[in-house]
C-alpha cells in the first residue's frame, strides 16, 4: 500500500525526494473593511512536517489558511510552495487538499463520485482512477461504503472520506480546518490517531487549524500559537508548554499560575515582587520592568507533607485548601493564598491522599520550573474570548 | 405524550365540525373549476348545465378548428420560450443578488421583483405602448418578451430560497479538488439549486400559459394565445371553450403532480 503511493506520487510529476511539499508564509496580510484579520504572519514549515495553527476564533488561523488554499487574496505578502510564489495561482490550480469542518462532500454524489470528483478534473483514465480510489479509500478505511451517499453516513465516516477526497489526487501539501470541530469527544481522539497515522504513512505536509489546545499538542510536530491576527510564537508542544514566551501562550496553551510583579535581576535569578509576594524564577531576557508575570504550570506547584518538601531556594506560599478535584488519573487542589490570590496544583492521583478542602497548606516550587516574562510578552489574553472558545 | 395524542385524529363534535368546515371549503374552491369538466362534453351548443346529452364535439373543435389550433400552439410555444429565458435571466439574476458585491442590490432585487407587485393592467398598458412603435405588439417576440418579465420573479424566488440553503464551502472544495469556476457551477452548484430552478420554470410556464392582461394587449386577430382567444369567445355560444379549460386544467395538474413527484425524489435521493 505504501509503496503504492510512493510510485504514484513519482509518476504524478512530483519533483524531487520529498512527498511533502515546503510551505513558505511570509509577512501575510489580510485585512476587512474596519478590522484586521491578518497581521504580518510569517511562518517557514518544512516538507513532511505537521503544523497547526492554534488560536481562538477570530484570531486569524482561518483566513490564514484560506490564503493558502487561494480562497482568500492576501492584501500584502507572500505565499510559496517549494520556493516558487503561488499568490497569482487560483484554488482550483494550486493542487493543495483541504478538508472542511463540515466535511463539504457534494451530496448529490456517491461516496466513489465524491472520491473519482479530482481525478475527473485531471482526466484520469478510468481503470488507473478505479486503482487510486480504491487505494485511498482502503487508507481511510471506508471501503465498504462506496455506493453510499454522505447522509447516509455519519459524521466521522463523513469526515474520512472528505480526507480520503482531500488525499487522492496525491497532493504534497493538505490543509484541514478544524475537521474534527462537529465530531464528539471518542470519535475525535480516534480521529486524531488516525491523522497522525496517515500523516506517517503519505509524509505530505499537513497545515491543521483548531482552537483546542489539547488536539494541536497530540497531533503536531509544531504550533504556531495565533492571537488578534499575528503569531505569538512557533514551537514544539514541549517548547510551548515549557517555555511560553508569552502571557497568551502560557494560559491559552494548558493551565498555569501567574504572578504578576516588579521584575529585577538577582545574579542568574530573576525576582519578581509586589506588596504580597517576592519570588524568584529564571533570570529573564530583558532588564528590569515593572510589569512582569511568573508563569508556574500547576502540575510544578507542590504540597508540602510527609517526604515532600521543597529544598533550598524553593518559592514558598502559605494558604488554605478551597477544593479537591478528583480528575481520574489526576488530582487538582484549588489553594487560596494568603493574600486572596487562588492558585491550582496538580498531583497525580496515586501520590497518597491530599489535604482536605479548609486546611491549611504549604505549597512551593523550584525556580527553575516557572518561566519569567517581561516587555510586551505579559500581555495576557482576552479572558471573555477565552471562555467563549475553550468549552 | 401530548405531541402524539395531537397528531391523532379528532374526535367528537369539533373533530366532526373541523370535517364538514374543510369539506365545504374544498367543494366552495374546487366546484367553479370543475364545472367545465361535464360542461365540455356536452352535447348541445349550450352553456346549459347540467348537460343533458353527451358528446366530444367541442374536442374535436378544440383541435381541428384553425383559430383554436393556432392559439393553442401559439400558448405552448411562447410558455416554452419564456421557460427557457426566464429560466436562464431569472437564475443568473438570483446569482447575481446572491453573490454580487454590486452596490444598492436591494434595489436591484425590488426592480426584478416589481412586476408581481405592480399590477397586471398597467404594465401591460406600459408594455402595449412601448411594443408597437417597435412592431412587437402582435408578434410572437412581444409575447415572449412580455411574459418572460412577468414569470422572472418567480424563478429569482425560487432559485434565491435554494442558493440561501446552499453551503458555499462545497465551492470551495470543489475549487481545492481542481475544478474550475465554471465546472464548478455545472457539476455542484447547478445540481444543488436544481429542484429550485425547475420549480421556478413551471411556475414561468405556468405564468405564461394563463396569462390574459398583457396577452389581450398585445394580440391580433391572426396572432392570438389561448386565453386571449377563450376570452374573445365568451360571447359566442360555444362549450369549445368549456373543452379548452379542462385541458388546461389537465395540463396545470399534470404538471403539480410531477412538481410533487419530482420533489418527492429528490428529497429521498432515488
Amino acid at each position: 500500500m505504501i509503496t503504492r503511493v510512493d510510485t504514484d506520487v513519482e509518476k504524478d510529476e512530483m519533483s524531487g525526494s520529498t512527498r511533502g511539499a515546503a510551505l513558505g508564509l511570509t509577512g501575510l496580510v489580510k485585512r476587512y473593511e474596519d478590522s484586521v484579520a491578518v497581521d504580518d504572519v510569517s511562518l517557514e514549515i518544512p516538507a513532511g512536517e505537521f503544523v497547526t495553527l492554534l488560536g481562538p476564533s477570530g484570531s486569524g488561523k482561518t483566513t490564514t489558511l484560506n490564503m493558502i488554499a487561494g480562497f482568500t487574496q492576501a492584501d500584502e505578502g507572500q505565499i510559496q510552495l517549494d520556493g516558487k510564489a503561488i499568490d497569482r495561482v487560483p484554488a482550483h490550480k494550486r493542487n493543495i487538499g483541504v478538508v472542511f469542518q463540515h466535511y463539504a462532500l457534494f451530496p448529490h454524489m456517491t461516496v466513489e463520485d465524491n472520491v473519482a470528483f479530482p481525478l475527473k478534473r485531471r482526466r484520469m483514465a478510468k481503470a488507473e482512477r478505479a486503482t487510486r480510489i480504491d487505494e485511498v479509500l482502503d487508507l481511510v478505511r471506508m471501503k465498504d461504503f462506496v455506493k453510499r451517499y454522505p447522509r447516509q453516513l455519519s459524521g466521522g465516516q463523513q469526515q474520512r472520506v472528505a480526507l480520503a477526497r482531500a488525499l487522492v489526487f496525491n497532493p504534497r501539501l493538505l490543509l484541514m480546518d478544524e475537521p474534527l470541530g462537529a465530531l464528539d469527544k471518542k470519535l475525535r481522539e480516534w480521529l486524531q490517531l488516525e491523522f497522525k497515522r496517515i500523516h506517517q504513512e503519505l509524509g505530505i505536509t499537513f497545515v491543521y487549524v483548531t482552537h483546542d489546545q489539547e488536539e494541536a499538542l497530540v497531533l503536531s510536530d509544531r504550533i504556531a500559537v495565533f492571537n488578534h491576527g499575528k503569531i505569538e510564537q512557533v514551537g514544539t508542544a514541549t517548547e510551548l508548554y515549557e517555555r511560553p514566551e508569552t502571557l497568551f501562550v502560557a494560559e491559552f496553551v494548558g493551565e498555569s499560575n501567574c504572578f504578576k510583579g516588579r521584575y529585577r535581576r538577582d545574579g542568574d535569578l530573576g525576582i519578581i515582587a509586589s506588596e504580597q509576594f517576592e519570588l524568584r524564577g529564571p533570570a529573564a531576557h530583558g532588564g528590569d520592568d515593572p510589569n512582569a508575570v511568573l508563569v508556574v504550570r500547576p502540575e510544578r506547584v507542590n504540597i508540602r507533607r510527609d517526604g515532600i518538601s521543597p529544598s533550598n531556594g524553593a518559592n514558598i506560599l502559605q494558604g488554605t485548601v478551597k477544593q479537591v478535584i478528583y480528575l481520574g488519573s489526576a488530582r487538582k487542589t484549588e489553594v487560596v493564598l494568603s493574600d486572596g490570590r487562588e492558585l491550582v496544583v496538580r498531583e497525580s492521583a496515586s501520590v497518597g491522599t491530599g489535604p482536605a478542602a479548609g486546611q491549611p497548606v504549604e505549597v512551593f516550587w523550584a525556580p527553575d520550573d516557572s518561566v519569567l516574562l517581561t516587555g510586551g510578552a505579559s500581555v495576557g489574553p482576552d479572558l471573555d474570548q477565552l471562555a467563549n472558545e475553550v468549552k | 405524550m401530548n405531541g402524539l395524542k395531537a397528531r391523532r385524529p379528532r374526535t367528537g363534535a369539533a373533530g366532526v365540525l373541523l370535517r364538514i368546515f374543510g369539506g365545504v371549503m374544498v367543494i366552495w374552491l374546487l366546484a367553479p373549476i370543475l364545472v367545465v369538466i361535464p360542461l365540455s362534453f356536452t352535447g348541445k351548443q349550450s352553456f346549459e348545465f347540467p348537460p343533458t346529452t353527451w358528446s366530444t364535439e367541442w374536442y374535436h373543435q378544440l383541435f381541428t378548428a384553425p383559430e383554436w389550433v393556432e392559439a393553442l400552439t401559439h400558448s405552448v410555444v411562447i410558455a416554452l420560450l419564456v421557460v427557457v429565458l426566464a429560466g436562464v435571466l431569472g437564475t443568473a439574476c438570483a446569482i447575481g443578488l446572491d453573490r454580487g458585491v454590486l452596490p444598492g442590490k436591494a434595489v436591484v432585487r425590488g426592480l426584478v421583483l416589481s412586476p408581481i407587485i405592480v399590477p397586471v393592467v398597467i404594465v401591460a398598458v406600459g408594455v402595449y405602448l412601448v411594443f408597437l412603435p417597435w412592431r412587437l405588439a402582435g408578434h410572437e417576440l412581444g409575447f415572449v418578451l412580455a411574459h418572460t418579465a412577468l414569470a422572472i420573479p418567480f424563478v429569482v424566488i425560487s432559485v434565491s430560497t435554494s442558493l440561501a440553503g446552499f453551503d458555499r464551502r462545497l465551492e470551495q472544495a470543489a475549487a481545492s479538488l481542481g475544478a474550475s469556476p465554471w465546472s464548478t457551477f455545472l457539476r455542484v452548484t447547478l445540481p444543488a439549486i436544481g429542484p429550485g430552478i425547475f420549480a421556478g420554470a413551471v411556475l414561468a410556464f405556468i405564468t405564461s400559459f394563463d396569462e390574459v392582461v398583457t396577452a389581450l394587449f398585445l394580440s391580433t386577430p391572426t396572432m392570438k394565445t389561448l386565453p386571449v382567444q377563450m376570452f374573445q369567445t365568451i360571447n359566442n355560444v360555444d362549450p369549445t371553450i368549456a373543452a379548452a379549460s379542462t385541458l388546461v386544467l389537465a395540463g396545470t395538474a399534470a404538471i403539480m403532480l410531477l412538481v410533487l413527484i419530482f420533489n418527492r425524489n429528490v428529497r429521498s435521493g432515488s
